[in-house]
């Protein structure tokens, strides 16, 4: 069987760039690689493997003409909440099970503009909702480092199909660690950009103010290079940032001089010994390689998951409020007569838990005599918490956490609780209530399960981020590490 | 959020916000969601600790101004597979249940 499929995003280009391999041979060695493996991850819900392969065909003509980019063939999986037209785009929700895209998302439409195959739709907790892809309506994802845990989530299906060398690399979404908390428990590489750096249209909406499309890679240039195709202004989305997007293409590793901040507010009760260790050893390589280190606190720093978990189930309650049965997806199943009834129905058959958990904590606090007490408090602490970044960037150019406060959990182990569930995005979710780019790429092993080190930007600064992660990466080489499966 | 009484959502309350939202409940699921969101409402309450009487609400972390655009019509070609997204349609309209009783 091939082994084409293990490349990195790079390899691949160079292989192809010198036709050692083709682009279908490159589609069809992922594709392979899904069908002998999804059935003990599934990590996949759909696989486009006749499109795939029609456009991997396509790339093939266009390098033979000499006409190739970073991503000319390159096979990538799309997280099943961005819209590929004519794919189905299921949410994780059984209430979309049937629904079909009409057109493609701004990014879907910029990977295809430069020429990148997508292979198919990956799995994901139910409307993004979850931290390790438990909440699904079409099953759990397994860790291809342990079958028995979590891959993380919501974006587990993309994490797991890069981890488990299905695809190249892959587009995944973080409203509050989505992205980097999968690619921390997977052993990749995850990365958010700032809020409005990547247009949100076509991608289905959790929690507007947070949501951000990034990329996950088996290595930091690969992140890099699927940031650079799908970063840029959209005037589709109306909050996209208007400035130009550096291209990330031809990074270089930085990092001699730069400021690094530890918050003290990161080492939170909870936090692995094992994984703070290897953080503290993961602050002195970056020492050795020229980095400048010091403490710094931000104080609110710990008031940012509850802040999210009032501001997050608002928005998605009133973003959730358009899946009635009616536009989108299925009628409820059970015969009805009135409006009224129809919805009722609807949402009770079509949502799982989560889901409805959220709807009903954001209408609560959002309705009347609630409003000012949760809300708009939530929205003040939002305001201070980003003032302590301001402050924190003003001296330093990149802050470290922990990406996670521990390896991947057992399959189960939270599923009942979810208030424990939501502690998972502690460290993540305080980059989503700034609006700051964030990075995870692993720092090293325990018990054989990856760890990821966070490196939080200040806003707009994805290269700042990216060119130093780039240099701790080749100094360590942590992901030479495969796991068995 | 008052500081210093406990907030308990009832299953009666539950059921209330659940017509608000739409989504029917059954006997179980009541009871399940009044214990959770009252232990998620409790942990929110953390931020009674913080300060914010000089604080401005954010409602949008990067400050991007409003984005105008000029009202021109342009054509999208994916009306007719918009319609047929919807599981009840005929012709080029979506069909709807009685609205009025």
């Amino acid at each position: 069987m091939s082994t084409l499929n293990t490349l990195t995003i790079k390899e691949a280009h160079t292989k192809l760039c010198e036709k050692e391999i083709s682009a279908v041979e490159l589609t069809q060695s992922c594709l392979d690689r899904i069908q002998k493996t999804n059935d003990q991850l599934n990590s996949f819900l759909t696989v486009t493997a006749e499109e795939a392969l029609a456009q991997a065909e396509d790339a093939d003509k266009n390098i033979a003409e000499n006409k190739v980019g970073p991503l000319t063939g390159i096979p990538l999986a799309i997280k099943d909440a961005i819209l590929v037209a004519g794919s189905k785009n299921t949410c994780g929700s059984k209430i979309l099970e049937n629904y079909v895209a009409a057109y493609d998302a701004t990014v879907i439409r910029k990977l295809k503009e430069a020429g990148a195959v997508i292979i198919g739709k990956t799995n994901l907790d139910e409307f993004a909702m979850g931290s390790s892809t438990e909440n699904s309506a079409f099953g759990v994802v397994k860790n291809p480092w342990d079958l028995e845990r979590v891959p993380g989530g919501s974006s587990g299906g993309s994490a797991a199909a890069v981890c488990a060398d299905q695809c190249l690399g892959a587009l995944g979404s973080d409203t509050g660690g989505s992205i980097r908390q999968p690619a921390s428990l997977c052993g990749i590489v995850g990365l958010k950009c700032t809020y409005g750096r990547v247009s949100r249209y076509g991608l289905a909406a959790l929690a507007s103010s947070f949501d951000q499309i990034g990329p996950f890679g088996k290595t930091v240039t690969d992140a890099a290079w699927i940031f650079s195709a799908i970063a840029g202004h959209d005037e589709k989305d109306s909050t996209s940032f208007i400035e130009a997007t550096p291209d990330l293409t031809n990074l270089i590793p930085q990092i001699k001089g730069k400021k690094i901040g530890i918050p003290e507010e990161c080492f939170i009760k909870g936090l692995n010994p094992k994984v703070k260790k290897l953080v503290g050893e993961a602050v002195d390589t970056l020492e050795k390689l020229g980095a400048k280190i010091d403490e710094v606190s931000l104080p609110n720093l710990s008031y940012s998951l509850p802040a999210y978990y009032i501001i997050m189930p608002a928005e998605a309650s009133s973003n959730l409020a358009r899946y009635d049965g009616i536009r989108y997806g299925r009628a409820a199943e059970v015969e009805t007569k009135t409006l009224i009834e129809n919805y009722l129905k609807n949402k009770a058959e079509g949502f799982g838990d989560e889901p409805k958990r959220r709807i009903m904590l954001g209408t609560y606090t959002l309705s009347s005599g609630y409003y000012d007490a949760y809300y708009t408090k939530a929205q003040k602490v939002r305001t201070k918490i980003i003032e302590d970044f301001k402050k924190a960037f003003a001296e330093f150019d990149l802050l470290i956490t922990p990406t996670v406060p521990d390896v991947a959990f057992k399959i189960g182990e939270k599923a009942d609780d979810p208030l424990a569930m939501y502690l998972n995005d502690i460290l993540t979710v305080s980059a989503n209530v700034a609006g700051v780019p964030a990075l995870s790429l692993p720092c090293g092993f325990v018990d054989d399960l990856p760890v990821g080190l966070q490196m939080i930007g200040n806003y707009y600064q994805e290269e700042t981020i990216l060119e130093t992660a780039l240099a701790y990466e080749l100094a360590t080489d942590w992901n030479s590490k495969k796991p068995k499966f | 959020m008052n500081s210093s009484q406990k907030t308990k959502i009832s299953q009666e309350e539950v059921e209330h916000i659940a017509q608000l939202a739409r989504i029917e409940l059954n006997e179980k699921d009541k009871k399940t969601f009044s214990a959770q969101l009252t232990e998620i409402l409790e942990y929110v309450r953390k931020l009674n600790e913080v300060d914010t009487e000089k604080a401005e609400p954010t409602a949008h972390a990067t400050q991007l101004q409003s984005i105008m655009r000029h009202d021109q019509a342009r054509s999208a070609n994916s009306s007719p597979d918009l319609i047929k997204a919807a599981p009840a349609n005929q012709d080029k309209c979506i069909k709807v249940k009685a609205v009025l009783k």
